[in-house]
Parts: C-alpha cells; structure tokens; sequence
C-alpha cells in the first residue's frame, strides 16, 4: 500500500471463501427481499388504480426538507440523522462498489480523504439517530409509540450494523496507522483504542471476523426489512409520492361498495400506505375521538388493513369527525379519513344504519337537506329581513350560500341573520338561492352516501350555471371547502364570509363602530384552519372586532375539532367524554369571556359543550364572526 | 317462504301540499317532493330478507312504480307493478293464491284480502320470525302494550306504523335495472288508489324578501290525519267548498293588508 497516496485497498484482508460465501448468500438475501416485494406490489395491484401518477417532485421535497417529521421536533432530529447518515453510507458503499467492479480508479488522494471524512461523519449520524430512536422507545419513554420487540431488536441491529462497520475500518487502519486515515475521525479512535489490546497478525484475524459479523448484520438487516418498520424504507416514498388529493379532500370511489369491504374496495394507494404505516401512533395522538374516549383508533384502521383485517368495529366507523388532524399529522402521508370512508360506504350500502343517520340521509334525499325540513322552509330564517332571492334565470354577480344550518338550524339562522344585515348595511347587491338551495352534500358524503353527494352536487352545480354565478359567499366551512375544492371544476370564486369580512374590513368599506373591550378566543374550523389552511383572516376580523384577544390551545392548522363533524351532528358514539365537552374545557381554560368561530355547526356544539361543563365552569359565550361584526356595527 | 311485500308510495308527511283548485290537485311547494317510498313498506322488505327465500315486492299501479326499485335495492326478488283496483280484491287473493304465497305484507288493504282468502291477519306488527307452528309475531297494542301471537301460514299482515325504516342508499338504488320490473295486469278496471283525505283547501303562502308572511305551523301529526287519517284508502275526494268564516275572512283580510304593507309593526 502507497503510504504517500490517500487511499485503500477495497475488500483488504477478505479471503476469497469468504467473499464467495458473501455473494451467494446475499443473492439469496435479495431474492428474498424480491420476492416480498412482488408478493406485496400483487395485493396492492388488487385495489384500482389512483388517477394520478406519482410524483417524484414532491417525494424529493419531502426528503429534503422532512417538513411533517419535523413538527415533533425529537422525531425530526432523529429521522433527519438515520437518514442522512443512511444516505451517506449507501452512496459510500456504491462508490466503493463501482471502483472495486468497474475498475475505475478514483477514490485517491484528496478525493479519498473527503469520501472517508464524510463517511465517517454520516455513520456517525446514523449511530446517533438509532441511539436517539432506542431512547425513544425505552420502557418510560413515548406513550404512543408501540411497543414491539421486533422494532427494537431492528434498531438494534441497525446500530450493530453501524458499530461493525466502524469496527472493521478500526482494525484495517490499526493494522498500520497510516497518516491519513486520521480523515476518518472515528475509525481513527477507535483504531487507537483496538490496538491497546489487539496488535500483529491478531488484527488480521479480528478484522476478517469484524467483517464478516459486518456482512452477517448487514445481511440479517436486509432479511428483517420486509417484515419490520423498515419496510418503510421501500414503501413509504410510494406513499409520499403519491399523497392522493389535497388534505381534507375525499378520494372518489372507484367503484360503489355495495356489499362489504374487500380489498377491491380500497385504491392500490390505500394498500401501498398501508404497508407504509410507520405505527408512530401520531394519527391517533391527535384523535379527538381518541381523546373522547370513543373507540377509534385510526393507527388500528391502517395496520387492520395491512393485516388483512378488513373489519372495524361499527362504533369506531362512526366515531370519526373527518377533522383531518390524522391525515395531517401522518408523517408518510397516509390518506386515513379516506380509509374510514371506504367502511362507512359499505355500512350505509348494507343499510347499517343508526336511526338518527338514517333519517339525516333520507332527509336529504327526499328533502334536501339533514334536518329533516321542508326545503320549502329553506326562507324562514329570513323572516322579519329584507333578503334578496334570486328570480328565475337571473343573472347573480354575488350568491351568499346560506347552507342547510344557515337555514334551518336555530344558532346558524342567526348566523345567516346576521351575514343578511351586513350585505344590506353595506348595500352589496347579492342574492341568495331560496327553496332552489339544496344541501352541498357534504355530511352526506362525510356519512358514505357518495351517489347522493353526487346528485346534489350536479344539481347545485347546475344552479350556479343557470344564475351565471361569479361568486359564491359563505358562512359554513364545510360548504366553502365543498364547493372550493370538491366540486367538480368549473366553478364560480368561492369566499368564505372571513375572507370577505377581512376583505371589507381593510378596504374600509366595513366600518364597525366600537371595539368590544372583553377578552375573545377563536376555534379554528377544522375545515376552514386545516382543510383549507385559513386561520389568519377570522382573527384579523377578531382584531376589529375587539380589544383583547387570547389563543385556545391548540389553534389554527393544529385546531382540534369541535365534534361535529363528519355527520356527527346525527351521530351520538358514547365514549368516556364527548369531543365537544373537551374543547369547551380549552375555551375555559383560555380565559376567554366570548369564543367567536366561523362554523355553524362548530357553533351548535361549542355551546353543548359548554352546557357539559362541570358546575361554576362555561360562563362564556359563543358567536360566529358574523355576529360578533354586526354586534359592533351599532345601528345602521 | 314466499314474501309478497306491497310498495307504495304516499304523501311526504312533514311538507304542507296544497291543492291546485284549477287542475283539481296536490301541489308541492317549490323545492319540496310531494311524494316519497313508504317507510314502511321498505322496512317490510327488510323483515321479509331475513327469512324469505323469495321475495315478491308489488304495487298497484303505475304511480307507485318508484317504490318498487327501492324494494328490489333492499332485496326483494320479483318486482310487479299490478294493474288491479280497488274492487277487484277477489282477483287479487286468487292471484296470489295461484302463487303459492305464504305471507303478504302491505297496508289497510291486505285485512281485505285475508277477509276474503281466509288467511290470518295480524296487524301492527313490530318483530317476525317462522317457527315450527307458523309464523311467529310481535304486535304493538298501542300505548306500550305488546302481545307474542302465532298464526298459521299464509298469513296476511300490516306492520306497526312506528317502525323505523332502513335507508336504501342511492347507489342501490341506481344498481336496480328497471327490466326488473314488470307489469301484470289483473281483471277488474283499473282506478290508481290515492291515498288522500279532505285536504286543507288553502294555506298562506310564504312570501320571501320584505313581504314575508308568516307560514301557520301546522304540527306534521295533526296534518297527517287531515290528510290520510281516514279508515281505509279511498279515492281522491274533491275538496268540498267551504263557507268561510266571520274570523277567517277578518283573518285574511289582515293577512292581505300586511301584504300590502299597509299595517304598521304593531300589527295595528
């Protein structure tokens, strides 16, 4: 070996049985590794195919920047050095690879001394991220981290994997200490530590053994893959390439489930995230069913469907309020809302029904609308107000949707009363549907009955086409994100009414006469902050609206979920407490006099929660935006 | 175990229909369905698919075809419109004899039938099950009252009004082939049964925008039993002119004036 020239000799004291052990035994190893590969890629090819494509933009981004595991922040040092360190290694060992093979030449000189410095550095990361993940998993460690013996015996073996790599390169420099391989930091270190007991044809002896526990570990890593949490490796980037539709926006079915869930019921993508589940337990952390003590479990939904359990208790169907906070906090993209959708459709299909969520869907189909009204009734909120209907086939610049809570519900009507009063205060010219309003279709779709969501879409789809509609206002979240992302393009500008009111507020042409001086909190709509991620116009409003403003715990993106939605309104899962009970203690504990939101229906259950409060607790008020606006509007 | 399940389709309960006195008809508020598929006949085929081999869902007459597809989406078999009136009961017991029916599941009309065939009639009937001496049932006597009867087969029965009715999802719906369907013509002329009783002869409207009129709630059970609360099916009655009264003519006259706006706020 040139001692003058910075570089090493690939495979150095490996005897050539060994060598042909190694590659005999690693093609059985990838054999292995291909055939789980096939044998998965055929289940996922029984569910149909996703419209789009792939994308390896996005899964290059995700990589780049870790932007989901980052928002634990442990978790996103830990993932960011396993992987990077990972990443290190395997571009290592493919140089070395291709010098050794193909016989080019290029890991010499100064090349060599920043290929074993950064190597060296990558291993050490990726030592570091597995102890870090170790710790995590400790016996009092992270609550929702599962504890299985297979996924630690897996970070074990990764850190042996790791550990013998710098083992063996401690015991190839040991050998002569050349001057340059102080580039390689930890090997260097622990070479010096090696040779205070090891020395002469020893060293030979114990790096050929080094290597071949390296080659055995590394070797064992690869077999456990398939059937480990570091299957992610090869499944989640599918996952993350291929995130379906935008957060909150529901997957249409491929094909109407008639009878019960299979397999052909779920998209190839719903397999493919499926195997990608990493069983962090994040979905479920942010569960407000979960906290409720109902019993969901949206991490036992995606492993059930790995596992070929495709059966979900009815209760834990039905729990759900598709707030969407599983789907955004998945750090490997994984569509979950979607998933409890496919099982609803089949419970409604097969007409297994609670009563109250079959009367909402019959309601709505005979009636259009959940409340079980008269759409002839859609007008009585306006009772005693000037409103403006729109006649037939008359042209309509601005419609302000009131929504099937605007109108029939009681709290909503005084939302719609109010949002009524603002438009004729300020003399906008505007119409509003009438009895030619049906539902968007939204709770219908949220409770599975996909065909109805259907019908009522094109209908009102048609309406805005007849009217020559440009823009659609709105006070409810649910059909501000229907008609806004949902609905099949194209479609008129959707507003919903905080956008506008901002809009209105800060181009003067809404003044509000006095600022209330109590303290305000605002609930951030799941489908409004999340969905849609929309949090800073409502409290832009607030600040017009009042003098002292206080955040809830969590807000914005983070906003937990009011228990209304996704059909809850008609449904009543009993768990330990109610999601509603659970936010109002957040309004509580905020301090706040008024909690103003911009959801009719998070209004309705805002105030159940706060009648659930214990004794001496709940002495806060609800409003929407658009009250609390025409409260400081003083007399117009 | 052949099922025969009557279908039908009746007036939506909760909606305040008016009658158009120039085309001598029902008429729906604009944006409301005047007519819906009887929760009760689609929780009879329900009850029937949980121990019928076959079932045989009917209807008579072409205006209730619709609620046939929502009986054959529920899981009946045979879908039938019946061209059959009112009068022709016997042929229509005979048919069904010819057809080896072992029960029938409809409305008022099937305690004609029984009368007629001789077979047992049970009414307000909650649960339905067969057992080794027939037919096994549970009726609600009303006022929490219920009784465990046995008949023998066939048996002719009304299920209990109460009953919730299972949501045939439109996806089942728009499966149903309407070849399924077909039509069978019974002797006796055919007149459609409609299910109306004295109707209210007019209603206020409801104006929208500033000249809103309040609607008068009219509670949906007591609109109910004005409409259908008679003690059979009968033919559409031409609503009888009434004589108004000294009220309902003051009454109408302020209604016109606030109308008009020519009433303050105050209603003075």
């Amino acid at each position: 070996m040139d001692f003058l020239l910075p570089q090493r000799e690939i495979l150095w004291n490996v005897p050539s049985a060994v060598l042909t052990a190694f590659y005999i035994s690693f093609a059985f190893v990838f054999l292995w590794v291909g055939f789980w590969f096939w044998k998965r890629s055929r289940r996922w090819n029984v569910g149909s195919s996703a419209p789009s494509g792939p994308s390896l933009g996005k899964l290059a981004k995700y990589l780049l920047t870790h932007e989901r595991i980052r928002r634990d922040r442990y978790a996103g040092w830990m993932h960011l050095l396993i992987f990077w360190g990972f990443v290190i290694l395997f571009i290592a060992t493919i140089l070395v690879a291709i010098q050794h093979y193909f016989h080019i030449i290029f890991l010499t000189g100064a090349t060599y001394l920043v290929f074993s410095l950064v190597s060296d550095l990558g291993g050490l990361a990726f030592c570091v991220g597995i102890a870090m993940a170790l710790w995590r998993r400790r016996r009092d460690g992270l609550s929702r981290l599962q504890r299985l013996t297979s996924t630690k015996a897996m970070l074990w073996l990764l850190l042996v994997v790791a550990v013998s790599g710098f083992l063996v390169e401690a015991a190839r420099i040991s050998k002569d200490f050349p001057w340059f391989e102080t580039w390689s930091p930890v090997g260097y270190f622990l070479a010096k530590v090696l040779a205070l007991g090891v020395s002469g044809e020893k060293t030979l002896s114990l790096h050929v053994f080094l290597w071949v526990t390296h080659a055995v570990a590394v070797g064992a890593l690869f077999v456990v893959v398939p059937v480990t949490l570091l299957r992610h490796v090869m499944v989640a980037g599918l996952s993350v390439a291929n995130p379906g539709q935008k957060l909150g926006v529901l997957n249409e079915p491929s094909a109407p489930v008639l009878q019960g869930v299979t397999l052909e019921s779920f998209r190839k993508r719903d397999l493919i995230q499926a195997d990608a589940c990493l069983t962090c337990g994040l979905c479920t952390e942010v569960c407000p069913a979960e906290a409720a003590g109902k019993p969901l479990s949206p991490r036992a939904v995606v492993l059930g469907l790995r596992e070929d359990v495709i059966t979900v208790p009815e209760d834990a169907i039905w729990s759900c309020t598709t707030c969407n906070a599983c789907d955004a906090a998945c750090p490997v993209h994984i569509n979950i809302v979607d998933k409890i959708l496919t099982f609803r459709r089949a419970m409604v299909a097969q007409a297994k029904l609670s009563d109250t969520v079959s009367e909402a869907l019959e309601s709505t189909a005979e009636r259009f609308n959940p409340f079980s009204r008269p759409n002839s009734q859609r007008m009585e909120w306006a009772t005693g107000l000037s409103v403006s209907v729109a006649k037939e086939d008359e042209k309509v610049e601005l419609l302000y949707w009131v929504g099937c809570a605007g109108a029939f519900d009681p709290g909503g009507r005084s939302v719609s009363q109010a949002m009524v009063r603002i438009l004729n205060q300020m003399k906008i010219p505007y119409r509003v549907l009438g009895r030619e309003e049906r539902c968007t279709g939204d709770p219908v779709r949220r409770l599975g009955e996909e065909t109805l969501w259907k019908e009522l879409s094109q209908y009102n789809q048609d309406q805005f086409v007849k009217h020559g509609v440009k823009t659609i206002l709105t006070h409810c979240p649910h059909c501000f994100h229907s008609f806004k992302n949902e609905y099949s393009k194209p479609m008129p500008n959707v507003v919903h009414h905080s956008q506008w009111l901002k809009e209105k507020l800060n181009d003067g042409t809404l003044k509000l006469r006095s600022k209330a001086s109590e303290k305000l909190t605002f609930h951030d709509p799941c489908y409004l902050a999340r969905a849609n991620e929309e949090a800073e116009a409502p409290r832009a409003v607030l600040r017009s609206a009042s003098q002292d403003q206080v955040e809830m715990s969590p807000s914005r993106q983070n906003t937990f979920c009011c228990g209304g939605g996704g059909g809850q309104m008609w449904l009543d899962v009993r768990g330990k407490t109610r999601v509603e009970t659970i936010r109002a203690s957040h309004v509580e504990a905020s301090g706040a006099k008024t909690v103003a939101t911009g959801c009719p229906f998070c209004r309705v259950m805002l105030e159940a929660g706060r009648s659930s409060l214990p004794a001496g607790q709940g002495g806060w008020r609800v409003r929407d935006l658009a009250e609390l606006v025409v409260e400081n509007l003083g007399e117009g | 175990m052949k099922v025969f399940v009557q279908m039908w389709c009746e007036l939506d309960p909760v909606l305040s229909p008016r009658v158009d006195r120039q085309k001598d008809a029902l008429v729906a508020e604009k944006g409301d369905t005047l007519f819906r598929v009887s929760p009760i006949a689609r929780r009879a085929v329900a009850d029937a698919a949980l121990f019928a081999q076959e079932i045989v869902a009917f209807c008579l007459g072409d205006e209730h075809r619709t609620s046939l597809r929502h009986a054959l989406a529920g899981g009946a078999h045979e879908a039938i419109v019946l061209q059959c009136s009112e009068e022709c009961i016997s042929e229509f017991a005979h048919w069904l004899t010819d057809e080896s029916m072992d029960i029938l599941i409809g409305d008022r009309m099937v305690g004609l039938v029984a009368a007629q065939a001789g077979w047992a009639h049970l009414a307000g009937v909650e649960k339905l099950s067969i057992g080794c001496r027939g037919l096994n049932a549970i009726r609600n006597l009303e006022r929490g009252n219920r009784e465990q009867v046995t008949a023998t087969l066939p048996a002719a029965l009304r299920l209990h009004g109460g009953l919730r009715a299972p949501y045939i999802s439109k996806a089942r719906l728009a499966a149903v082939s309407e070849d399924r369907i077909r039509t069978q013509v019974l002797a006796g002329s055919f007149q459609p049964l409609i299910e109306t009783g004295p109707l209210q002869p007019t209603r206020p409207r409801t104006k929208l925008g500033s000249n809103t009129a309040p609607a008068r709630p009219i509670s949906g059970k007591s609109r109910l039993d004005a409409l259908m609360g008679m003690s059979g099916a009968v033919r559409a009655v031409k609503p009888e002119k009434r004589v108004k009264s000294t009220e309902e003519l003051a009454e109408e006259f302020v209604r016109y004036l606030a109308h008009h706006r020519l009433l303050d706020n105050k209603g003075e």
